[in-house]
């Protein structure tokens, strides 16, 4: 996308809960609390959604992989440094399946 | 196209007789550059205008928030909520419902979707390839449509659904009243002239329609009587929170999965086979690395997009682009230009088998994410594998005849000669 693609909204520090309309399933990154000096991320898949497409794993096969047609979450918080193909794994899931949940 | 340079004047996305000369990516270019947001009107008595959405970030954006932007009032530009056909289903099948009710209908079948599932079927998804092309083999020639790319999607969905092989030819019949009406070739009247064509249409729609239904009703009342293993008979014991589908629910749910299991993974592959065709290095690229069979699937589904658009219908005033969409108003999500998107895609008319990464909508994505992906990517998979093996000088034999549709991008007829008894 160009490095274009729409942002959700990202966390702000002062944000804890992110109003339910902006985002109906609470795909894309949720707000949580977040010092600002640092920043760590949790993995979430939501298997209601989750239907093992498998794109996850070939976006960032070192967080992700499918087993037994769900998505499989190894590494449940990576570190920033796989945060842009974490990133691309919540963009490219068919399914809006997967979400970022940054905490402090 | 004429010489003369193409305004926003000359759109033209509803005329069928438009996409019968071949997917019109000219004027999806134009509105990408000078109108991403455009409001096109529609036909009086028919249907209402609607906003095009030919940007792909703008396409993932309303598709990934099916509250705002709903099914239930149509898919296509040509269904008119204020008066719909019985045939467009509104709100009877997966494809028409909006959350929460789309989510538990999903899940009554997905299982039988996944990749697992999916994967389970490569030896028979083989067997009936081997069978298409062993029955064409002899000849040296073939129309590549009706008698291969049409064959596997429809062998594999009524194998699913449990519609025995003698009743196959009918289904094809029935699929391409449906989603062919207004194309002459499938109208089961003649318009007399241009102004009677809305009724034409309208009747080869409903035809196909009552007889696919008629046809499963019967289908019913076997499972019924005695379950077997199919999908049909899934549908029959199914229960969203207790509570049973009904005949209905049931009926629409077969008719969407024939049809949507029908008709465009045929058009994927007669597409994939002509975009092979137009470009020859390509061609011998993937003949020479059949390991890129993989990438090169992938951007047959980019190229080809064989489902034109999906219609949304906004349920509040909506921004986009700083263009208001109202509440009520349609929305047509036209994936062939998201998938040459020049913001996403490097080179986007360039057709190239080895294209990664290659993220495109032809399956759409989010609620309503095609739930036979995983199919149509092993059929592509599977047949192009079987059928560059065996036929390495496949080339054609005569003009492509395209679909008059503007909702799937077909192809009816391919003609094509290769060396006997491959």
């Amino acid at each position: 996308m160009g490095g274009r693609r729409p942002r959700p909204a990202t966390a702000r520090p002062d944000v804890v809960q992110c109003p339910e309309p902006d985002l109906p399933f609470g795909r894309a990154v949720v707000p949580g609390r977040r010092p600002a000096w640092r920043s760590e991320m949790r993995v979430v898949v939501d298997y209601d959604r989750c239907e093992g497409n498998g794109r996850c794993a070939l976006a960032a096969p070192e967080v992700f992989m499918v087993r037994e047609d769900q998505a499989v979450v190894l590494i449940e918080r990576p570190g920033e440094e796989l945060r842009a193909k974490v990133e691309r794994a919540v963009r490219v899931c068919p399914r809006q399946a997967i979400s970022i949940v940054d905490e402090g | 196209m004429t010489s003369s340079p193409l305004t926003l004047t000359d759109i033209n996305l509803i005329d069928p007789d438009v996409f019968g000369a071949g997917p019109p990516h000219a004027q999806w270019k134009l509105l990408r550059q000078q109108a991403p947001v455009f409001w096109h009107e529609g036909v009086e008595g028919l249907f209402p205008g609607f906003w095009n959405i030919t940007k792909y970030e703008d396409i993932v954006t309303i598709s990934r928030d099916p509250l705002t932007f709903i099914s239930s009032k149509g898919i296509t530009i040509g269904t008119n909520p204020d008066n719909p056909s019985p045939a467009a289903g509104l709100g009877k099948m997966l494809i028409t419902s909006d959350p929460p009710r789309h989510v538990r209908l999903r899940r009554l079948v997905n299982k039988g979707f996944t990749p697992r599932a999916v994967a389970a079927f490569e030896p028979h998804i083989r067997r009936i390839t081997t069978d298409i092309l062993d029955a064409v083999s002899p000849k040296g020639r073939c129309d590549f449509v009706t008698e291969v790319a049409a064959i596997l999607p429809l062998a594999v969905i009524c194998g699913m659904m449990g519609v025995p092989q003698p009743d196959w030819p009918k289904m094809f019949e029935l699929t391409n009243r449906v989603l062919g009406a207004t194309d002459p070739e499938y109208q089961t009247q003649v318009a007399a002239d241009g102004a009677d064509r809305p009724r034409v249409v309208e009747a080869t729609l409903m035809q196909g329609y009552m007889e696919m239904f008629q046809y499963f009703m019967r289908m019913l009342a076997e499972r019924r009587r005695e379950r077997r293993d199919d999908l049909v008979s899934v549908l029959v014991e199914a229960d969203i929170d207790g509570e049973k589908l009904t005949d209905e629910e049931i009926l629409y749910f077969c008719y969407l999965l024939i049809l949507a299991g029908n008709e465009t993974t045929r058009n994927a592959i007669a597409g994939g086979l002509l975009a092979l065709f137009e470009h020859p290095d390509q061609r011998e690229r993937l003949q020479k690395h059949p390991e890129l069979l993989p990438t090169a699937v992938e951007e047959i589904l980019r190229w080809t997009s064989p489902v034109l658009h999906m219609t949304r219908t906004a349920t509040r005033d909506v921004e986009i682009r700083g263009v208001t969409i109202k509440a009520g108003q349609k929305v047509a999500l036209w994936y062939p230009s998201a998938n040459r998107d020049e913001d996403v895609f490097p080179e986007p008319d360039t057709f190239d088998v080895g294209r990664t990464p290659n993220d495109h909508l032809a399956f759409g994505i989010g609620e309503h994410f095609c739930l036979g992906a995983g199919f149509a990517r092993l059929e592509l998979r599977v047949m192009f594998e079987e059928l560059l093996r065996r036929f390495p000088d496949i080339e054609p034999d005569g003009p492509v005849e395209r679909l008059r549709s503007n909702f799937i991008g077909g192809i009816k007829h391919l003609p094509v000669r290769f060396t006997p008894g491959g």
